[in-house]
C-alpha cells in the first residue's frame, strides 16, 4: 500500500511539474497581455515535435517557417512610418541576428544529429520566436479589444498551430529520448531521471522567473505592465516589448516542458491540448495571477489526477475539474480579482 | 446633429428586428422546402447553434463569459432523451422536462458561481463544462457513455409527430426567428438597459434599483434554458446522442459563433453560426475536394480566417454591418412633463440625518464624530481638503459603508439593507468617476434612471408588452435631458461625450429616478466655467421643485453660490457647520484650506 502511495506521489508530482510550467506560461501571458491563451498547449506539442526532428537531424521545416515569419514581422515593423530611420536600422539588425540565430541552430542540429543540447537549442529558438511572432501578428493589432475577443483569436491561433503540426510531422507519434536514461530506486519506488529533470527544471524555472521579475529592471517592467497597462505605458515602459517578452517566456517554458515530458508519454500532434487544459486548472487554482500559489495548485492537480486515476478512473476528470469550483470560491472570498479588466 | 439623429419611427431597430427575423424564417422555409437533404441537416444545425449562441450573447452583453455553455445543452439533451427512451415519458413532455432540467442546473450553477469575480467565472464555467462531459462518459450505465445513446423516439405532441426533417427545420427556425427578434427587441427595453448597466458597473446599476445578483442569475438561467432547448431539439433531430458534440470544443464553438458574428447583438449569434457553417462547407468543397488537401489545411484556413476577421473587426461581422442597422431612438413627447420628486417631504422632517458617525479602517480613523442633516428643500455642501473623509461620509450616508459608530437616518429610517432599495426610498446619486453605459445612447443612459419606476420584465420586453411604460420612460428621459440642456445630444453614443457632458448626463439620469434627496459627488469636476454656472442654476431649480441636494465638491465658489448650509470636514473630523458666509470667514476653515 505504501509503495503504491509513494508511486502515485512521484507520478503526481511529475505531472504537476509539467502542468505547473504550462500554468506559469499562461500566468505570465495573461497578466501582461490579458490573453487567456487557448493555444498554450500547442507550444508543448511544438516543443516536443521540433525537438524530435532536430535531434534526428532531418530537415527542420518548422524552423524555416518560423524564420520566414520573423522576416515578415521585420518587414511589418520596417513599414511602420512612425519610426525614425535610425530605429529602423536597429530593428533590421536585431531581426537579422535573430533570424540567423533560428536558422543557425537549426542548421547546427542538422549537421550534428543526435546532439541533445543542440537540438534543445534549435527547438527552443524556433518556439520562442514563434511566441513573439504570435504576439506581434495576432495580439498587438487588437491589444485594446476585450479579453473575450483576444481569447477567440487565440482559438484561431490554436487551429493554425494544430493544423501545421499535423502537416509537418503527420499523425504518427515521434520517439523522443530522455536527457539521461535510467533512474534511481528510492526504497521500493523507481524514479526515472527524467522525472527528476522535469521537477528540477520546473523549480528552476519558477525560481528564475521570480528572481527575474523581482531583481531585474525588465522583470519589474513586466510586472508593472501586468498590474496596470496604461500606467506602465505612461511610465515609459514599452508595452509592446513586454507583451512580446511574455509570449516568449510562455512559449519557452511550455516548449521545454513538452520536450522533457515527451519521453514519458509519446510526442504527437495531440499531446499539448490536454496538458494546456490541466495547466489552466492549475493556474485557476493559483488564481492565474500569482506565481507561488499556482505552485500549490499544480501539485494538487497532479496528485488528484494520479490518485483518482488509481481509485475510480472513470470519474478522474470529473473530480479534477470540479475541484476547481470550491477553490475558486474560497479564493474569491479571500482575495477577489479586480472586477474590471481592460 | 439633432436633425440627423431622429430617424422616422419606421426605421427603428424593433421594426428592423421583426423584418430580419421574418426574412430569416422565410429563407429557412425555402431552403427546407427545396434544398437537398444534406442542406436541411445543415440548416437544423445552424438553427440549433444559433439558439444556444443567442443565450451566450445575452450573457456576454451582461458582461459574463461562459466557456461551458455546451454543458447545459448536454443536460437538456440527455435528460429528455433518457426520459423519452427509457422511461416512456411522452416526447413533448420529456422535451419540456429536459429544458426545465437545464434551467434548474442553470439556477444551481449560477447560484454557486456567479459571485465569482473577474476571470474566475469563465474559469469555473470551463471546469464545469469539462466535468459535465466527463461525467456523461463516466456514467455510461445511464447515458450510454462514449459509445452513445441511440433510438431516441421522435418528437410528438399527442398524435402529431414531427418525423419529417424538413418540418423539423421549419420549427427550429421559427424558434430562432421568434427568439432572435425578441432578444433583439429586449436590448432597448427596461430589462435590456439594466443588463447593459450590469456590464458597465454593477454598483451603479444597483443605485437605480437593479438587484444585480438576481438579474445576473436570471440572465444566466435564460442562457442555460436556451442552451437546453437547443440540446433537447438536437436529441430529437438526430435521435442519437454522444458526449462529443457537448464537450469543450462545442462550448468554444458557440463562443466563436458569438464573437465571430458579433457579441453586441443577438443576430450576431445567428450570423456567426451561419458564417461558420458556410465557411466550413466552402473549405470542405474547395480545399478538400478541388485541391485535394487534407482536413488539417481546412483547420488552418479556418483559423486564419477567424484571426483575420477579428483583427479587422474586433466587434465581429455584426459591427461591420452596424452602419446600415437603424439606430435606436425614441420619439420626443409633445407635452411637457414635470420631473418632481415622487413624494413631497413633510415639513420639518429631515431627509438625511447623520449623528455622531465614526469610521475606522483597521487602525486608521477615517471619520470621527460627524453630525449633520439635510432638511427639506435644502442644498447642503460637504467640503474639505483631500483626505478629509468626504467620500467616506458620502458612502456611509448611502449605506454603501456601515459606520463603526453612530447612526444614519434616511427619510427617518435606517438605510436599506440592499443598495438597490435606496432608490425606492427616494435617494439618487451621481458618481465621482463617471459611470455611464458607453455603448448606449445618451437618451438610453438617462432612461435607465427610471428603472425603479417600471415593472416590465424580460418577457414583456421581448414581445413588446411594455410600450406604454417605455413611452412614459422616454418622455421622462427627454424631459431630464432638456433640464440639463443636453437634448441635442440625445442620440449620441455616451462614449463620445466630453467629461462635463457625461457628468450632466449622470445628473439627468438621477433626475429621472425622481429622487427627494439627490447626492452629487463632485459634479463640477471637469466642467468648464459656463457649465458650472449652468449647474448652479440647475441646482436652484431642483430645489424649487422640492428636491434636497447633498453636494460633495472641491470648487469653493460653486459651493458658496448655491448651498444653504456647509459642512466642513478636516482630517476625518467635523470642523464646522454653518451658513456659507460664516464658513467663508471662519479662521479654522481658512487655515485648513490654505494649510496655514
Amino acid at each position: 500500500m505504501f509503495d503504491t502511495l509513494l508511486f502515485l506521489l512521484v507520478d503526481g508530482i511529475t505531472n504537476g511539474a509539467v502542468y505547473g510550467l504550462v500554468a506559469l506560461s499562461l500566468i505570465v501571458i495573461y497578466t501582461v497581455t490579458r490573453v487567456v491563451n487557448i493555444a498554450q498547449g500547442e507550444y508543448v506539442t511544438l516543443g516536443a515535435l521540433s525537438f524530435s526532428s532536430a535531434l534526428s537531424g532531418s530537415f527542420n521545416l518548422f524552423s524555416w517557417l518560423v524564420a520566414g515569419g520573423l522576416a515578415a514581422f521585420a518587414l511589418l515593423d520596417l513599414a511602420d512610418r512612425r519610426l525614425l530611420s535610425s530605429v529602423r536600422i536597429r530593428i533590421l539588425l536585431i531581426r537579422s541576428v535573430w533570424i540567423a540565430g533560428v536558422l543557425l541552430t537549426a542548421f547546427a542540429a542538422h549537421k550534428f544529429p543526435g546532439s541533445y543540447w543542440l537540438a534543445v537549442l534549435a527547438a527552443l529558438a524556433a518556439t520562442v520566436s514563434l511566441g513573439t511572432l504570435t504576439y506581434r501578428l495576432t495580439v498587438e493589432p487588437v491589444s485594446g479589444a476585450s479579453p473575450i475577443v483576444l481569447l477567440i483569436v487565440s482559438v484561431g491561433v490554436y487551429m493554425v498551430f494544430h493544423g501545421v503540426a499535423v502537416l509537418i510531422w503527420g499523425a504518427e507519434p515521434q520517439s523522443v529520448p530522455p536527457v539521461v536514461d535510467g533512474g534511481v530506486s528510492l526504497g521500493p519506488v523507481f524514479i526515472t531521471y527524467q522525472s527528476l529533470w522535469i521537477c528540477g527544471f520546473a523549480v528552476l524555472a519558477m525560481a528564475g522567473l521570480y528572481m527575474f521579475s523581482e531583481r531585474t529592471l525588465i522583470g519589474q517592467a513586466l510586472q508593472a505592465t501586468a498590474v496596470n497597462r496604461v500606467g506602465a505605458q505612461l511610465c515609459g515602459i514599452p508595452v509592446r516589448f513586454a507583451g512580446q517578452l511574455s509570449f516568449a517566456i510562455g512559449a519557452g517554458f511550455s516548449a521545454v516542458s513538452g520536450l522533457l515530458l515527451a519521453p514519458l508519454i509519446t510526442a504527437n500532434y495531440d499531446m499539448g491540448f490536454p496538458i494546456g487544459l490541466k495547466g489552466f486548472v492549475a493556474a485557476a487554482l493559483g488564481g492565474i495571477v500569482e506565481y507561488p500559489t499556482a505552485l500549490v495548485g499544480v501539485v494538487l492537480v497532479g496528485l488528484t489526477e494520479s490518485f483518482s486515476a488509481f481509485q475510480i478512473s472513470a470519474f478522474r476528470d470529473v473530480i479534477v475539474f470540479l475541484m476547481v469550483i470550491p477553490i475558486l470560491l474560497w479564493r474569491n472570498a479571500v482575495r477577489p480579482p479586480e472586477a474590471h479588466e481592460h | 446633429m439633432a436633425e440627423k439623429s431622429i430617424p422616422s419611427s419606421r426605421r427603428s431597430p424593433a421594426t428592423a428586428s421583426i423584418v430580419v427575423a421574418f426574412a430569416m424564417f422565410v429563407l429557412a422555409c425555402i431552403i427546407a422546402a427545396i434544398g437537398p437533404q444534406y442542406d436541411v441537416t445543415l440548416l437544423v444545425t445552424v438553427g440549433l447553434t444559433s439558439i444556444a449562441a443567442m443565450g451566450l450573447t445575452l450573457l456576454l452583453i451582461a458582461g459574463q463569459v461562459s466557456l461551458g455553455q455546451a454543458a447545459f445543452m448536454a443536460i437538456g439533451a440527455y435528460v429528455s432523451a433518457i426520459l423519452a427512451r427509457d422511461f416512456g415519458v411522452p416526447a413533448f413532455v420529456a422535451l419540456i422536462l429536459g429544458v426545465a432540467a437545464s434551467a434548474l442546473s442553470g439556477v444551481i450553477v449560477g447560484a454557486i458561481t456567479l459571485r465569482l469575480k473577474g476571470h474566475f467565472l469563465p474559469l469555473a464555467s470551463l471546469a464545469i463544462g469539462i466535468a459535465t462531459s466527463a461525467a456523461i462518459v463516466a456514467a455510461g450505465g445511464i447515458t450510454g457513455g462514449a459509445s452513445g445513446l441511440g433510438q431516441i423516439p421522435p418528437l410528438a405532441i399527442g398524435p402529431l409527430s414531427l418525423t419529417d426533417d424538413r418540418g423539423f427545420a421549419v420549427v427550429v427556425w421559427l424558434l430562432v426567428a421568434v427568439l432572435g427578434g425578441g432578444l433583439s427587441r429586449l436590448l432597448h427595453t427596461r430589462a435590456g438597459r439594466a443588463i447593459a448597466a450590469l456590464k458597465t458597473d454593477a454598483e451603479m446599476a444597483e443605485i437605480f434599483g437593479v438587484n444585480a445578483a438576481r438579474l445576473r442569475l436570471i440572465v444566466f438561467v435564460v442562457a442555460a434554458t436556451l442552451a437546453g432547448l437547443s440540446g433537447t431539439l438536437y436529441a430529437y433531430y438526430f435521435k442519437f446522442l454522444s458526449p462529443a458534440p457537448f464537450g469543450l470544443t462545442a462550448s468554444i464553438n458557440l463562443l466563436i459563433a458569438c464573437i465571430f458574428g458579433g457579441m453586441a447583438h443577438p443576430f450576431g449569434a445567428v450570423l456567426g453560426a451561419a458564417a461558420i457553417t458556410a465557411l466550413e462547407m466552402l473549405l470542405q468543397n474547395t480545399v478538400a475536394r478541388m485541391l485535394g488537401l487534407s482536413g488539417n489545411v481546412e483547420l488552418i484556413v479556418f483559423g486564419l480566417v477567424l484571426i483575420c476577421v477579428l483583427l479587422r473587426w474586433p466587434g465581429g461581422i455584426w459591427s461591420a454591418l452596424q452602419r446600415i442597422w437603424p439606430q435606436f431612438s425614441a420619439a420626443r413627447p409633445g407635452r411637457n412633463i414635470e420631473l418632481t420628486p415622487s413624494k413631497r417631504s413633510t415639513a420639518g422632517e429631515d431627509l438625511l440625518t447623520v449623528t455622531g458617525i465614526s469610521k475606522n479602517f483597521g487602525g486608521l480613523k477615517a471619520l470621527q464624530g460627524i453630525s449633520f442633516g439635510v432638511g427639506p428643500d435644502q442644498i447642503v455642501g460637504l467640503i474639505g481638503p483631500n483626505g478629509a473623509g468626504k467620500s467616506t461620509t458620502f458612502n456611509i450616508a448611502t449605506g454603501l459603508l456601515a459606520p463603526s459608530e453612530g447612526d444614519v437616518l434616511l427619510m427617518g429610517e435606517k438605510p436599506p439593507r440592499r443598495v438597490s432599495d435606496l432608490v425606492h426610498r427616494g435617494v439618487s446619486r451621481t458618481f465621482q468617476h463617471v459611470r455611464i453605459i458607453p455603448e448606449r445612447t445618451v437618451l438610453e443612459n438617462v432612461a435607465f434612471g427610471a428603472y425603479a419606476q417600471g415593472h416590465a420584465g424580460m418577457m414583456s420586453g421581448m414581445f413588446g408588452f411594455d410600450r406604454k411604460e417605455e413611452a412614459a420612460t422616454y418622455a421622462k428621459a427627454w424631459r431630464a435631458l432638456e433640464i440639463v440642456e443636453l437634448d441635442g445630444l440625445a442620440h449620441e453614443p455616451a462614449s463620445r461625450l466630453a467629461m462635463g457632458q457625461a457628468r450632466l448626463v449622470e445628473v439627468a439620469r438621477a433626475l429621472v429616478s425622481r429622487p427627494r434627496l439627490l447626492l452629487l459627488d463632485e459634479p463640477a469636476a471637469g466642467l468648464r466655467t459656463g457649465e458650472k454656472l449652468k449647474l448652479v442654476t440647475l441646482l436652484h431649480r431642483l430645489k424649487r421643485a422640492g428636491m434636497s441636494v447633498l453636494l460633495v465638491e472641491h470648487d469653493m465658489d460653486l459651493v458658496m453660490n448655491c448651498v444653504d448650509r456647509v459642512v466642513v470636514l478636516d482630517r476625518g473630523q467635523g470642523l464646522m457647520t454653518g451658513l456659507p458666509e460664516e464658513v467663508r470667514q471662519d479662521e479654522r476653515v481658512i487655515a485648513a484650506y490654505l494649510g496655514a
